[in-house]
């Protein structure tokens, strides 16, 4: 239902390409994750396709309409959480819910009911510039969910976020998708990609390097990993090798035949890791 | 000590001028160069206007007036017509003239919020004209005599220029400190400097000489633009230099109780009125209510006119130099408490 | 879509109670008008100061008052210290049977001659003219209406600032974006904000007049004026908005504006009927001719006018900065 083709965007107006080559599509219902590092192109993307950024080169089909034909109606059926809490610091938490519910034109959700949702009931009353960062994340999520749209788009919902909070978090989000909602999730954290995603696109340096189910990525490139710990002088070191890869495999009966090995781990390959292998750089 | 300020003082010109304000006041000092010069009028009367109707035999009034200068647009060719005039403009004055030079009637209409005694005045010099129509002597028994030689009247559009310089240039220092203080606190480099050795004065130093700094070129520019090489810089620069530090202290003094520029800036509002209201003494010069000239803009405003404008007056300089100096140490005093105690204290 | 606006009117208002400023605000230009009130008559009633020698001789002192205000001084030395103070005071002292007037040399065109005049007519035996006096019985010098019209033109650029100052922090905190992705318009969002400016003005507007003439002007109309004022009042503001990216920068704008938009009508006062289309363009002018029209009378082009010049004028603004919003607003 959403689709992206051949998407480009340049901030220089020179040829430098922040986001290129982009295609990927999502389908209803579906939580998309999308993973990378810092600075890859992550928000570059989403706010392409949320409107924010313009349009510039590619295409963004929403049921097959450009978001560059969207009206303002189409905004009635989306959310969108901010990775930098955005909020009106002189209003109350349920004022700034209760105002921006009041920009839909559609049914909205109650904010006392939201704030309950996500455990700021208590600081309803409180101004938002007296929230912790925390506090304020959730607060943004909450507003994000407010015109119950089809469409969420989560940009590192979970930041910062203590790990019972966050677990909240991950619930409200999986039960929108089970009431038919589409989720398009932004983060550098593997562990919520791995444990929400349907699907997750790898993206490095403005490319995608690779789209599929973590499980698959997971069969595919990492299955068959062993974790290896020896000693070397007076530290101790741990390395990965992929058993299928035959250079891995050499290193890997070379290391076992000339160190002393203190553990082997057969393992699953995380999200990370095969991140690593794909791109040659970590998530951070 | 001064290793630091160099280096704070480097820290501050540059930020004076990524915020544009040395784009800003370069751009103000030509246009201000350029209305003074060639948009604002020599000769503006901000008296009240006079309108005539001379019904005298030969019309000597009109053709006298006429013949000094007077647009002819001021003069009616009756009673009524005048009359109505009178009443349409209400910053004017009807006189009618009628009889004989020998005898002669004056009607004057007022509007009737003039005092008596401009009135009075009024009187005075149209029987002065009649004198001199006559080709009479003055009274007996009075002379004029002028302190210093007389001076030729300031030209309305050069007149100007100290007001600009002292109620837009100078001022400017006010809101400029404000804006750097509160670009600290909201980034929190201010709280860096907290834990660094660097101490209050540097701190109010470095800030204090960028803004005079910016205060002497964009008055610099005004006062060459207008009046050129032939005037006294040297005592220019020193009353700019000490009204420049005396409102940016005073501005570091009242930003440093605010949280934030907007609640600071209506605040500020108020006392740069305060502080500009001595421009309507320079502008008429016999109102000076007693309060009025206990504002310090309103003898430097005066002073200035004297640099620009000498009329030979002596001594004047001194006195204000000590009376700046000694505002200067009282706000520095208070300020650099309330730096030290407010701004560079953690907790509000 | 007015449900979307009174929402948005709504949050405003809260957020701008929540703040200091607003009571500054509301502070400042009725500040001002109580100020101005309080000067009013000292410069309505400026009079000529004379400094008078005591051996000058009761005659002619008493005469004198007949013409101005009075200082009296001891001695000739004093006199002249006072002729040399800044402000312009003409001094009489008395040298054998003469009387000398004292100048300083830096005074005013004919400030010579009036001095002149007035002790010719006081020593002159009889007088060269016969005087007559018609007074209109207006009450209040122009000078009133004239400051009135500048502190209700400062009471709209106020209410104006105030939207800047909010989109400015929208544009901070970035909550712009959060409205960027909802279903808002710009013309909505710009609706919204004239909305509040016109509360605001509004009400500085009827307290700065009520405080400078009391219940002595047209209420009705100065409503239509403000009313007409406030595209213009979200046109500064949306400027300021749309050009500054923090509080700061916004200062530095507002430094400019404030100088652009007072000096137009000031400007137009020395300016001659046959020269003021210079002014036609700008919509603060055309404002200052409104409120002149309410507090000084008939001006050369009526209030209706004036205010649909007002009016039209502002939109013109307005409509160039549209895409500009768009632009930087990210709103459609």
């Amino acid at each position: 239902m959403i689709s992206v083709k051949n998407l480009y965007h340049d901030y220089t107006g020179k040829g430098q390409y922040a986001v290129s080559d982009v295609t990927f599509t999502i389908e209803k219902g579906e939580i998309f994750g999308f993973l990378g590092p810092s600075g890859a192109g992550k928000s570059t993307v989403q706010n392409i396709m949320t409107g924010l950024l313009e349009l510039q080169k590619g295409a963004v089909l929403y049921d097959s309409q450009s978001i560059k034909d969207m009206k303002s109606e189409f905004f009635n059926r989306i959310g969108v959480s901010f990775e930098h809490p955005n909020l009106y610091s002189k209003l109350t938490g349920y004022e700034n819910l209760k105002y921006y519910a009041g920009l839909f034109d559609v049914q909205t959700e109650d904010p006392v009911k939201l704030l309950g949702m996500v455990g700021l009931e208590d600081a309803a009353n409180k101004r938002a510039s007296e929230y912790s960062k925390g506090m304020k994340q959730r607060l943004v999520f909450a507003r994000s969910i407010i015109n119950n749209p089809e469409i969420l788009f989560l940009d590192e919902p979970t930041s910062g976020l203590d790990p019972s909070t966050a677990s909240t978090i991950k619930d409200i989000i999986v039960s929108k998708k089970k009431t038919g909602c589409t989720v398009f999730l932004t983060t550098h954290n593997m562990f919520i990609a791995d444990e929400l995603c349907d699907r997750v696109a790898f993206i490095n340096e403005g490319r995608i390097a690779a789209i599929d189910s973590p499980r698959n990525l997971k069969l595919q490139y990492g299955q068959k990993s062993v974790k290896v710990e020896y000693k070397e002088g007076d530290s101790i070191t741990g390395e990965v090798f992929f058993l299928e890869n035959e250079k891995d495999r050499t290193e890997f009966n070379n290391l076992i035949a000339s160190r002393k090995i203190l553990t082997i781990h057969s393992q699953e390959a995380t999200l990370e890791q095969i991140f690593i292998k794909l791109t040659g750089r970590g998530l951070v | 000590m001064l290793k630091r300020f160099v280096n704070l003082f480097n820290q501050d010109v540059k930020v004076v001028i990524r915020n544009k304000f040395l784009t800003v006041v370069l751009l103000l000092a030509f246009v201000i160069a350029g209305l003074i010069n060639f948009v604002i009028p020599e000769d503006v009367k901000i008296t009240p206007k006079e309108l005539f109707f001379d019904n005298t035999t030969e019309r000597i009034w009109e053709k006298e007036l006429i013949k000094r200068g007077m647009e002819i647009d001021r003069f009616y060719y009756s009673r009524d017509e005048l009359h109505k005039a009178v009443q349409e403009d209400k910053n004017s004055l009807g006189i009618i003239a009628e009889g004989s030079l020998e005898d002669t009637t004056f009607t004057i209409i007022r509007q009737g919020t003039e005092t008596q005694e401009i009135i009075n005045v009024l009187d005075a010099t149209l029987e002065n004209g009649v004198r001199e129509l006559r080709n009479l002597e003055n009274a007996e028994g009075f002379g004029v005599e002028f302190l210093r030689s007389r001076s030729e009247p300031i030209p309305f559009n050069k007149n100007l220029i100290p007001v600009v310089l002292v109620f837009e240039v100078v001022m400017l220092g006010f809101l400029i400190i404000a804006v750097m203080i509160f670009q600290e606190k909201q980034e929190g480099s201010i709280r860096a400097y907290r834990v660094s050795p660097g101490g209050v004065l540097e701190y109010i130093f470095s800030k204090a000489a960028v803004i005079t700094l910016l205060g002497l070129v964009y008055g610099g520019i005004i006062v060459l633009l207008t009046r050129g090489f032939g005037i006294d810089y040297l005592s220019l620069t020193i009353l700019i230099v000490l009204t420049s530090t005396l409102i940016t202290l005073m501005g570091l003094l009242l930003s440093v109780f605010f949280r934030n520029i907007s609640e600071f800036f209506f605040a500020a509002i108020a006392i740069l009125i305060a502080s500009g209201i001595p421009a309507i003494s320079y502008m008429y010069p016999s109102f000076a209510p007693p309060f009025m000239t206990w504002i310090p803009s309103y003898p430097v405003v005066f002073g200035v006119r004297e640099i620009l404008f000498s009329t030979g007056k002596e001594g004047f300089l001194a006195p204000l130099i000590w009376v700046l100096l000694l505002e200067n140490a009282v706000l520095f005093a208070a300020s650099s408490w309330a730096v030290r105690r407010k701004l560079l204290k953690e907790g509000r | 879509m007015l449900k979307r606006i009174l929402n948005f009117v709504k949050a405003d208002i809260v957020n701008a109670t929540r703040d200091n400023i607003i009571l500054y605000m509301m502070v400042a230009p009725v500040l001002l008008a109580i100020l101005t009130r309080l000067f009013l008559p000292t410069l309505q009633n400026v009079n000529l100061t004379f400094a008078v020698d005591n051996h000058a001789g009761q005659e002619v002192i008493n005469q004198l008052t007949a013409y101005g205000n009075i200082e009296l001084y001891d001695t000739a030395l004093q006199v002249k210290e006072r002729v040399e103070r800044p402000d312009d005071v003409g001094g009489v002292i008395k040298d054998g049977e003469k009387y000398i007037i004292v100048l300083e040399g830096n005074e005013g065109k004919d400030f010579d001659a009036i001095y002149a005049s007035i002790m010719d007519r006081i020593l002159r035996d009889r007088p060269l003219a016969q005087f007559e006096h018609i007074s209109l019985g207006v009450p209040e010098s122009p000078l009133k209406g004239l400051f009135t019209s500048f502190l209700l033109l400062s009471a709209v650029m106020i209410a104006g600032l105030i939207v800047g100052f909010n989109l400015i922090d929208e544009k901070e905190t970035k909550a712009i974006q959060a409205l960027a992705v909802s279903p808002l318009k710009v013309f909505e969002y710009i609706f919204a904000r004239g909305v509040l400016v016109l509360m605001m003005a509004l009400i500085l507007s009827v307290l700065t007049s009520l405080i400078m003439v009391g219940a002595d002007a047209d209420y009705a109309k100065l409503a239509v004026g403000v009313l007409f004022s406030s595209a213009l009042a979200v046109a500064l503001g949306l400027l300021l908005g749309g050009l500054a990216d923090n509080q700061i920068s916004g200062i530095a704008i507002v430094k400019v504006l404030f100088l652009v938009y007072t000096l137009i009508p000031m400007g137009s006062l020395f300016v001659s009927e046959a020269f003021q289309w210079v002014f036609y363009p700008f919509p603060n002018y055309w404002m200052f001719v409104m409120f002149k029209n309410i507090y000084l009378g008939s001006q050369h082009i009526g209030f209706w006018a004036a205010s649909i010049f007002t009016l039209i004028t502002s939109i013109i603004y307005i409509l160039l900065m549209v895409p500009v919003l768009r632009r930087t607003l990210k709103l459609r």
